[in-house]
C-alpha cells in the first residue's frame, strides 16, 4: 500500500515537472514480447536523434535518466518490431514489442552474397534451424522433405546414410543430386554436419540463383550457413535427446503353416510332389523379420558456446549423435566439433573462419540381410539344437542371424571442412572476399570376414582382412570483388566479380590377407595374416576447376528489379577442346507492391510481385579421364605359362574425346503474394527446366566387345510447378502456423540418342526400367497383365486366337501356362506373347510431392505436426519377383493366390518361376502415401521459473518421426531409394524406422 | 589496392599454366603410354589368354551353349535353385531368346575378340618384327577360335576385325560362310607364323602353338565338311609328333596334368594363394550339398553309350555313392540326378586352400585325341579306311591301357575292325562321344553330324530324352540374345 502511494506521489511529481519545469526527467519501464508476455532482456532503448540509451536487463527492465520530456524513445531488438514512442512526459513506459515476420526473412543467402528477400529475383526457399531439428538422423538433407517445395527427398534407413535429394524433377539420367555449399565450401555431402550447428539451409532452385554456379549448379544449389557467434556474453546452450527406432509391421510374411501350404502347392503345379505331408502342423515357424529387427535406441547432445565482442564473435560448439541400426549390430554414431570465429583486427578488415570436424564410425551396415530374412523359410530354426545357427538349407540364402553374427566390417570417417576468409571494405561500398576452404576425408574402412561354418552353402573356411584407407582431399580459393552503389535513392546497383580455382585429389589404398592366427578385434591388422596371401591395391584421381564470375543486381525505385550472372568454368574432366563451358542468366522482377495502384490501397494486399528467369546451368557429375583411352591392367587379365602368372593388361573399355558438360536450360516464372500484414503468404513458381547434352552410356551392340561410355547425346525435359503456402497467426498469446508445400513433376526425355537404357536387373534377364525417348526417366517396362486363365478351355481359347492371328500352326499364345496363370496382352497383335508385347507399365515418378506442416505454441507449449506425402507414383514390388531357391518363402499377398475353388482373385496361382515372374503391370503397385513426418511437443518453462535455476532457457520436448504411413503399397515403406534409371524398385530396402525421442534444451 | 590487384594477378597466372586443368591421369595407363612399350604389347596378348578362365568361357555360358543341350548332360541340381529353370528350357529345347547365357556367350566371345583386335591394333607399332609376328599369330588364332565359338552356336554373326570405331558398332551379321572364311584366314595366319612347342620353349607352355592351331583348322574344316583340309591338317599335327596321348585316361584331368603333352589348349585356371580365386569351371559342378553347386549331371543315355568295362565310364561320372579320398562316400540327396561330372572331382588333397571350387580341374578346349578322332573321321570320308582305323584305335588303345593297374584289359574296347564307311562314320562319332565326354563337343558333333546324317541328332537326343523338342530345321543354331537383338534396333535379324 506504502509503495503504491509513493509511487503514485511520483508519478504525480514526474507530471508536475513535466507541465510545469520542462526540465530532462529519468524514464523507467519494461519490456515485453507482445504476444507471450516474456521480458525482453538486451533491448536498446535510444533517445531519438541523440544516440544516447542503455539496454534492458534480464528481467527486461531499464533506466534512462536525462530524457528531454519531449523526446521520443526507440526501441529496438532483433527479430522484433521497432516501437517508437514519444516520452510526453511519462517517467515510466512500459512497452510491448511485437515479433517482425518481415525482419525475419528479410535477408536470403544466396550465392557468394546475401540479398535482400525483397530484391529476390530467382526461386530460393529458406528453411531455419529449429525446423532443422526435428529429424532424428544423422544428414540434415533428409529435414527439406515436404518442408521445401521443389524438392524430393528419399530416406534411406540405414544410420549415417545419405538420403536422394532432387530439386524440380530428375534433371539428369546421372547423378542428379543437388551441389551443397556449407559456407562458402563445396562439398559432395553433408553427412557431417550437425543440425544443431546450421542457422539456416537455402535452397536454390531457378537458373536466376543457380547460374552463379555455373558447371555444379544444374541440379539446384543447397547453401547452408552455420551458426555464427553474437555480440554479448557467453551463452551456453545444451541439447540432448534420447530416442528409440523400430519398423513398423508392415510387411508380413507367411508362417511355417501357410509356407508349407503354398511350397505344396506350387511343388505340384510344377509337377512335383509335396514337401510337406502335413503343413498344419508346422505352426507358426520362424518370424525372420522379428529375428534381424530390433527395437534400437537414438541419442543426440550437443553443446555450444557463443558470444562475442565488438572485435571478435565466437561460437563453439561439440555435438555428438548416436543412432543404432534397426537392424541389429548396425550402429553409427559422429562426434563433431565447430570453431566458427570472426575477429576485426583493424579497421575495414574482418578475419574470420569457420571449421568443423567430424569423426564417425559405422558399423555392419548390411541391408542384404532384410532379404535373407525375407526369403529364408519359415520353417527353419535359426537354432539347431545344440544352440549353434542354423543350416538355411537353401543354397542362395544364408541363415540371416548368422550372417549378422559374423559381420565385422567398419568404416571410420575423419573429416575436416571449413574455410578461413577475410574481407576488406576496400572503400564505401567496394569490398573485397578471399575464401580459402577445404574438404578433407579420411576414410579407412576394415572389412573382416571371420571363418565361420554354418552349412555348405553358408560358410567361410579361411578369414579375411581388408581394409581400405582412403584420402579426399579439396581445396577451394574464392576471390570476389563486390561493389555495392545506390545513386539518388533511385537506383541500387550490386556488382560482383571472382575468380575462383578447386583442386580435388583423391587416393586409395587398400590391402587385404587372409589366414589371421586371432580373431580378436585387436589383432586385425594385416601383419597378421598369412604372408602368401597379402594382396594390395592403390588407386587415385585428380581433378580440377578454374572460373571466372560476375553478376549485376540492379534495382530501380525499389520495384524493378533485374539480376544477370554469368560463370565461366574449365573443368580437367573434359578434353582439352571442350575444357571450357559459359553459363549465363538473366532474371527481372516487378514489385508490383511499390507501384502507386496498389502502394496503401488495399489494406489486406501486403506484398506483391512477379519474377521470371532464365539461364543455362552445367553439370560436371560425371567421372574423370573420360576423354582418355584408359588401359585395364587387373589381374584378372593375367595369362599362365608353365604354372606361373604373367601380367597381362587390355582395353575394355571406349572412350570420348568429345565428352562435355551436361547444359540445362532453365525458364521460371512466378510471383510471391503477402496478405493481411504477411499473415498469409504464397511463394508461386512454375519451372521448365530443359537438360541438353546429356550425356548417357548408350548400350553398344555386344559385338564391340568394349564397354560403352557416356556421349552428350541427351536431353531431358522436368516441368512443373511450384509453391509454398504460409499461414502464421496470434490470438491472445496463442501462436499458430500452418505451411502447405507442393510440387508437380512433369519429367519427359527427348533425346537419347535413339537409345533405349533397360535398367534394373532382377536376374535371369529380367529387366525393370526403361529410359527412352518421349518417356518419363526410369519408367516400368513389361507385360500388361489382362487375367488369369481361369480354366484349359480358356487357354486353348487364346491358343486357337494364336493360330488364327500369326498363321502358324501349333502356336500358343503364351507357352508354358495352365489355369491360374497370367494373362498377358497382346499388344503388337501378332497373335502371342513375345518382348514386343512389353509395354510403359508404371512411372516412378510422384506426380505430386506434398507437405502440410502445422505448428502452435501457446503459453510455452509448442506442437507441431509435418505431415509429407508423394502421390501418383508407382512401385515396382521386385522383391515378389526375385525368388533365388524354390524354397523361398512367400509374402502373405501370396495367400490369396489363384486355386480351384478360389478363382476370384487377381493373384495367379502358385509357381516358381516362369510365366508368373515376367515383368508386368502385377508387380506394379501404388507407391503414393502419407505420413506423419514429424510430430513435436514441446514445453517451454517460464522466466520466472527457470531463473530459480539461474537458467535463462530449459525446453522439454517430444519428438517423433515418420509414426504413420498411409499408403496402399506392401512393403516395410513406401520410400524407396534408386539411382534416376532405376528407382522406385523395392528389392528389400533397409526400412526406414520410425523414431521417438525425448530431450530438453537448455541454455544457461 | 595493390595487394588486390597482386592476389588477382596471382589467380591468372594460376589458371596460365595449363597443368592445372590439365592433369595426367593419376594410377591410371593410358593407351598410348601403354601399348608404346614392347612390354604393352605382351600384356595384350596375356589378357587374349586370361579370357579363357573366364566365367563366360567355361561356366554357366559355356555349360548351356556347348555341353548341356547334348544327350551327355543334364543340368543337375535341383529345381529349387533358381536357374534350373532356365537351364532346362535349353536342355529340352524350349528355351527363349531371353536366356542369359545367350548372352553371356555372345559378349563374352565378342569381349575376348576385342582384345585380340585391340592388341593386334597396338602391335603395329612394334618395331621387334620377330615379336610382332608372334604377337600377331597367337591374337590372330585366337580371335578364330572365339570367332569358331561364336559360328558354332549362332551361325553368321558380326565380324569385327579392327577395334570398333564410333559409327561402326551397329553391324550386322555376316553369312556363315563369311565368318568361316575369316576364321580360316585367321587360324591359316597362326598355324604359318606360330612356334612349334619347341621353338616356345619350356617356359612358354600354355602358349598356343603352330600344333595347336593347324589342330583347331582341322577341327573348323571338319564342321565345314572340307574333308581334305581336315585330313591335311590333323595329319600335319600328327606328323609334328609334338602331342602324344597321355598315358592314363584319368590322370589326364588330374590337376597336375595340364601341361601334358596331349593339352593342347586349355582354360587358364591356376589357384594361387595370393589371388585366392575360384575355378570358373569347377564351382558351379560338384555335387550338390556337399560342394560345388552341383550343375552338370551325366545322364543315364551317357553312362549306356560306354561299352562294357571300358574304364573312361568311370573317369568321366561320378556316381552317387562313390567315394573321394579325404571326404568319403558321398551319397547323393534323392532329388538329385545320381551322378556328376568326375573330371572336376579329385581327392581332397588337390582342393586348394581346402575348397573343392578351387581345384585346378582344368576344362581343355583341344587336346590331341580330339585330333586323332578328327583325323579319323576325315580319312575314313576320304576312304582311307585303315589311316582312319589306325588312329581309332591309337585312343581305343589308350583307353584300354587306363583301366585299374593289375586288371586284365584283354576283354575290353576290342579293336574296331568295321570297313563300312557308314558305318565306320557312326562309330567314330560314338568314340567322340565317350572319350571327349562333358568336354563341351558333344552336342556341336550332333549339329555336325546331322548335315551328313540327315536325321542322326534327333535320333540320339530322343534315345536320351523321348520328350525333346529338338528340331534339327531350328535348333541347328541358337537363337541371337533378344538384349543383342533389342539394342541393334533391328539391325540383327533373328534366327528363325
Amino acid at each position: 500500500m506504502k509503495e503504491k502511494a509513493f509511487f503514485l506521489l511520483g508519478v504525480m511529481l514526474l507530471a508536475a515537472m513535466m507541465v510545469f519545469g520542462q526540465s530532462n526527467i529519468t524514464v523507467t519501464g519494461q519490456v515485453t514480447e507482445k504476444d507471450t508476455g516474456e521480458p525482453v532482456a538486451g533491448a536498446t532503448v535510444v533517445i531519438k536523434g541523440q544516440g544516447i540509451g542503455t539496454a534492458t536487463d534480464a528481467d527486461g527492465f531499464y533506466t534512462l535518466a536525462n530524457v528531454p520530456p519531449g523526446a521520443t524513445l526507440v526501441f529496438s531488438f532483433v527479430g522484433l518490431k521497432s516501437v517508437e514512442q514519444l516520452v510526453n512526459g511519462r517517467a515510466v513506459m512500459n512497452v510491448e514489442m511485437e515479433e517482425d515476420s518481415k525482419l525475419i526473412d528479410e535477408v536470403v543467402v544466396v550465392g557468394y552474397g546475401v540479398q535482400r528477400k525483397s530484391d529476390l529475383t530467382g526461386a530460393v526457399a529458406s528453411i531455419k534451424s529449429d525446423e532443422l531439428q526435428k529429424t532424428a538422423v544423422a544428414n540434415v538433407a533428409n529435414a527439406l522433405q515436404g518442408r521445401v517445395s521443389g524438392v524430393m527427398v528419399s530416406p534411406n534407413g540405414a544410420p549415417g546414410s545419405e538420403p536422394d535429394v532432387k530439386i524440380r524433377g530428375i534433371g539428369t539420367t546421372n547423378n542428379s543430386s543437388p551441389l551443397y555449399v556449407v559456407d562458402g565450401m563445396f562439398v559432395h555431402d553433408i553427412g557431417f554436419l550437425n543440425s544443431h550447428d546450421i542457422a539456416s539451409m537455402e535452397v536454390l532452385k531457378d537458373a536466376s540463383a543457380t547460374a552463379i554456379y555455373g558447371s555444379r549448379g544444374a541440379n539446384g544449389v543447397i547453401i547452408i550457413t552455420t551458426k555464427q557467434g553474437s555480440k554479448g556474453k557467453p551463452v551456453l546452450t545444451i541439447a540432448g535427446s534420447e530416442g528409440f527406432q523400430v519398423v513398423a509391421e508392415r510387411l508380413k510374411m507367411c508362417n511355417a503353416e501357410q509356407y508349407g501350404q503354398l511350397l505344396n502347392e506350387a511343388l505340384v503345379n510344377a509337377g512335383g510332389t509335396p514337401e510337406y505331408e502335413h503343413p498344419e502342423l508346422l505352426g507358426k515357424g520362424t518370424n525372420w523379420f522379428d529375428e534381424i529387427f530390433r527395437t534400437s535406441s537414438l541419442r543426440d547432445y550437443q553443446i555450444s558456446l557463443t558470444g562475442g565482442s565488438e572485435d571478435v564473435n565466437y561460437n563453439l560448439s561439440i555435438g555428438f549423435f548416436q543412432q543404432k541400426g534397426v537392424i541389429k549390430r548396425n550402429d553409427y554414431h559422429r562426434l563433431t566439433l565447430r570453431l566458427n570465429n570472426e575477429y576485426r583486427p583493424v579497421e575495414r578488415i574482418t578475419i574470420g573462419h569457420n571449421i568443423s570436424a567430424a569423426f564417425s564410425l559405422k558399423r555392419n551396415d548390411d541391408p542384404s540381410v532384410v532379404g535373407q530374412a525375407y526369403r529364408l523359410s519359415p520353417v527353419i530354426r535359426p537354432y539347431d539344437a545344440e544352440g549353434n545357427f542354423s543350416d538355411s538349407e537353401n543354397a542362395s540364402t544364408g541363415n540371416p542371424l548368422a550372417t549378422l553374427a559374423y559381420l565385422n566390417n567398419n568404416t571410420r570417417d575423419d573429416r575436416v571442412a571449413g574455410s578461413a576468409y577475410l574481407t576488406w571494405d576496400i572503400v564505401e561500398g567496394l569490398s573485397f572476399r578471399t575464401n580459402f576452404g577445404i574438404d578433407y576425408l579420411n576414410r579407412r574402412e576394415r572389412i573382416f570376414r571371420p571363418e565361420f561354418y554354418v552349412s555348405s552353402t553358408q560358410k567361410n573356411e579361411q578369414n579375411q582382412l581388408n581394409k581400405n584407407w582412403s584420402r579426399d582431399f579439396t581445396w577451394l580459393w574464392e576471390n570476389t570483388l563486390t561493389y555495392d552503389v545506390t545513386f539518388k535513392e533511385t537506383h541500387r546497383l550490386t556488382l560482383l566479380g571472382g575468380i575462383t580455382a578447386q583442386e580435388r585429389s583423391f587416393e586409395l589404398l587398400g590391402g587385404s590377407g587372409r589366414d589371421l592366427l586371432s580373431q580378436n578385434n585387436s589383432y586385425l591388422y594385416l601383419d597378421q595374416t598369412s604372408r602368401g596371401t597379402r594382396s594390395n591395391t592403390n588407386n587415385g584421381y585428380s581433378e580440377s576447376i578454374f572460373s571466372y564470375l560476375f553478376r549485376a543486381n540492379y534495382a530501380l525505385m525499389d520495384r524493378y528489379l533485374f539480376t544477370c550472372s554469368f560463370r565461366a568454368d574449365g573443368s580437367s574432366k573434359f578434353g582439352p577442346d571442350h575444357r571450357w563451358g559459359y553459363f549465363p542468366s538473366l532474371a527481372v522482377g516487378w514489385r508490383l507492391i511499390e507501384e502507386d495502384f496498389l502502394k496503401g490501397r488495399f489494406d489486406w494486399l501486403s506484398n506483391l510481385k512477379i519474377r521470371g528467369s532464365w539461364g543455362q546451368i552445367g553439370n560436371d557429375k560425371i567421372g574423370n579421364y573420360k576423354y582418355y583411352a584408359l588401359a585395364n591392367i587387373d589381374s584378372n587379365f593375367d595369362a599362365v605359362f608353365d604354372g606361373i602368372y604373367y601380367p597381362g593388361g587390355t582395353i575394355t573399355s571406349l572412350y570420348n574425346k568429345s565428352v562435355h558438360w551436361e547444359r540445362s536450360e532453365q525458364f521460371d516464372a512466378g510471383f510471391d503474394l503477402g496478405l493481411f500484414n504477411n499473415r498469409f503468404t504464397l511463394e508461386f513458381d512454375f519451372y521448365n527446366r530443359k537438360t541438353k547434352d546429356m550425356l548417357v552410356t548408350v548400350d553398344v551392340p555386344g559385338a564391340v566387345g568394349l564397354s560403352p561410355v557416356e556421349t552428350n547425346v541427351g536431353s531431358v525435359t522436368n516441368r512443373g510447378i511450384d509453391f509454398t503456402v504460409n499461414w502464421q497467426h496470434a490470438v491472445r498469446g496463442f501462436n499458430y502456423a500452418v505451411r502447405f508445400t507442393g510440387t508437380t513433376v512433369y519429367n519427359r526425355v527427348g533425346k537419347l540418342g535413339g537409345m533405349r537404357i533397360p535398367k534394373g536387373d532382377i536376374g535371369s534377364g529380367r529387366l525393370i526400367s526403361m529410359t527412352e525417348e518421349g518417356k518419363s526417366i526410369g519408367y516400368f517396362y513389361g507385360y500388361q497383365v489382362a487375367g488369369i486363365f481361369q480354366s484349359q478351355d480358356e487357354i486353348d481359347q487364346y491358343n486357337a486366337y494364336a493360330v488364327e492371328i500369326s498363321g502358324k500352326s501349333g502356336q500358343n499364345y503364351q507357352n508354358n501356362v495352365a489355369p491360374g496363370d497370367l494373362i498377358y496382352r497382346d499388344l503388337d497383335g501378332n497373335g502371342y506373347i513375345d518382348d514386343r508385347d512389353r509395354t510403359e507399365i508404371g512411372s516412378p515418378i510422384p506426380k505430386f510431392i506434398g507437405g502440410l506442416g502445422f505448428s502452435m505454441d501457446w503459453k510455452g507449449i509448442d506442437l507441431s505436426l509435418d505431415f509429407q506425402g508423394n502421390f501418383g507414383n508407382k512401385i515396382f514390388n521386385a522383391k515378389q519377383l526375385e525368388r533365388y531357391s524354390g524354397s523361398d518363402n512367400w509374402d502373405r499377398t501370396f495367400l490369396d493366390r489363384w486355386r480351384p475353388g478360389h478363382e476370384h482373385t487377381g493373384m495367379p496361382r502358385m509357381t516358381f518361376e516362369g510365366n508368373n515372374y515376367l515383368v508386368s503391370s502385377h508387380y506394379v503397385e501404388n507407391g503414393s502415401y502419407m505420413k506423419l513426418q514429424n510430430l513435436e511437443l514441446g514445453y517451454t518453462f517460464p522466466k520466472h521459473w527457470v531463473g530459480r535455476l539461474h537458467l535463462t532457457k530449459l525446453r522439454l520436448f517430444f519428438s517423433g518421426n515418420n509414426l504413420f504411413y498411409i499408403t496402399k503399397y506392401h512393403g516395410f515403406t513406401p520410400e524407396i531409394t534408386g539411382s534416376s534409371l532405376e528407382s522406385g524398385i523395392d528389392r528389400t530396402i533397409y526400412p526406414v524406422a520410425t523414431s521417438c525421442r525425448f530431450g530438453l534444451n537448455i541454455t544457461l | 589496392m595493390k595487394n588486390l590487384f597482386l592476389i588477382i594477378l596471382v589467380m591468372f597466372a594460376f589458371e596460365g599454366c595449363t597443368d592445372f586443368l590439365s592433369p595426367e591421369p593419376r594410377g591410371k595407363l593410358t593407351e598410348e603410354v601403354f601399348f608404346s612399350e614392347e612390354e604393352g604389347a605382351l600384356m595384350g596378348i596375356n589378357a587374349i589368354y586370361s579370357r579363357l578362365r573366364e566365367w563366360d568361357q567355361t561356366g554357366f555360358p559355356w555349360f548351356v551353349i556347348c555341353e548341356l543341350p547334348s544327350d551327355n548332360s543334364n543340368t543337375g541340381s535341383e529345381l529349387a535353385d533358381g536357374s534350373v529353370a532356365r537351364l532346362n528350357t535349353v536342355n529340352n529345347f524350349t528355351y527363349n531368346a531371353g536366356v542369359d547365357e545367350l548372352n553371356n556367350w555372345w559378349t563374352g566371345n565378342y569381349n575376348a575378340i576385342a582384345s585380340c583386335n585391340v592388341a593386334l591394333e597396338s602391335l603395329q607399332k612394334l618395331s621387334n618384327e620377330e615379336l610382332k609376328i608372334r604377337c600377331m599369330a597367337q591374337a590372330r588364332f585366337f580371335r578364330g577360335f572365339f570367332y569358331f565359338n561364336l559360328v558354332k552356336a549362332f551361325g553368321g554373326v558380326p565380324l569385327m576385325l579392327d577395334v570398333p570405331q564410333p559409327g561402326g558398332y551397329n553391324t550386322p551379321r555376316a553369312t556363315e560362310e563369311e565368318v568361316y572364311v575369316e576364321i580360316v584366314n585367321d587360324l591359316t595366319y597362326a598355324a604359318d607364323n606360330l612356334p612349334t612347342r619347341a621353338q616356345w620353349g619350356e617356359k612358354e607352355v600354355g602358349r598356343v602353338t603352330k600344333g595347336t592351331a593347324r589342330g583347331l583348322l582341322a577341327k573348323v574344316y571338319l564342321f565345314m565338311q572340307n574333308y581334305q583340309r581336315a585330313f591335311d591338317c590333323a595329319d600335319s599335327v600328327i606328323a609334328g609328333g609334338e602331342y602324344d596321348l597321355h598315358s592314363d585316361y584319368r590322370d589326364l584331368f588330374n590337376p597336375n596334368s595340364l601341361y601334358s603333352r596331349e593339352v593342347m589348349l586349355s582354360d587358364q585356371f591356376l589357384w594361387q594363394e595370393n589371388r585366392d580365386n575360384e575355378s570358373q569351371f569347377v564351382m558351379w559342378q560338384g555335387v550338390r550339398g556337399f560342394w560345388g553347386w552341383g550343375y552338370l549331371a551325366p545322364t543315364q543315355s551317357l553312362v549306356e553309350a560306354y561299352e562294357t568295362g571300358d574304364p573312361r565310364m568311370a573317369a568321366t561320372i561320378f556316381f552317387s555313392g562313390d567315394s573321394v579320398e579325404g571326404a568319403g562316400v558321398i551319397d547323393f540327396a534323392p532329388a538329385l540326378e545320381p551322378r556328376a561330372n568326375r573330371k572336376v572331382i579329385w581327392p581332397k588333397s588337390y582342393w586348394n586352400a581346402n575348397s573343392f571350387t578351387k581345384t585346378d580341374a582344368h576344362l581343355y578346349f583341344l587336346r590331341y585325341a580330339d585330333v586323332l578322332l578328327i583325323y579319323a573321321e576325315a580319312a575314313n570320308e576320304l576312304g582311307k579306311t585303315s589311316e582312319a582305323l589306325d588312329k581309332l584305335e591309337l585312343v581305343r588303345a589308350r583307353a584300354r591301357k587306363s583301366v585299374a593297374e593289375g586288371t586284365d584289359d584283354s576283354g575290353i574296347l576290342p579293336r574296331i575292325t568295321e570297313t563300312n564307311k557308314d558305318l565306320l562314320r557312326e562309330i567314330i562319332w560314338h568314340e567322340r562321344r565317350v572319350e571327349l565326354a562333358l568336354e563341351g563337343h558333344r552336342f556341336f558333333d550332333l549339329l555336325r553330324a546331322d548335315k551328313v546324317v540327315s536325321g542322326y541328332a534327333l535320333r540320339e537326343l530322343k534315345a536320351d530324352n523321348p520328350d525333346t523338342h529338338f528340331n534339327a530345321s531350328v535348333n541347328r543354331v541358337f537363337l541371337l540374345p533378344q538384349k543383342q537383338i533389342d539394342i541393334s534396333q533391328g539391325v540383327l535379324q533373328q534366327n528363325p
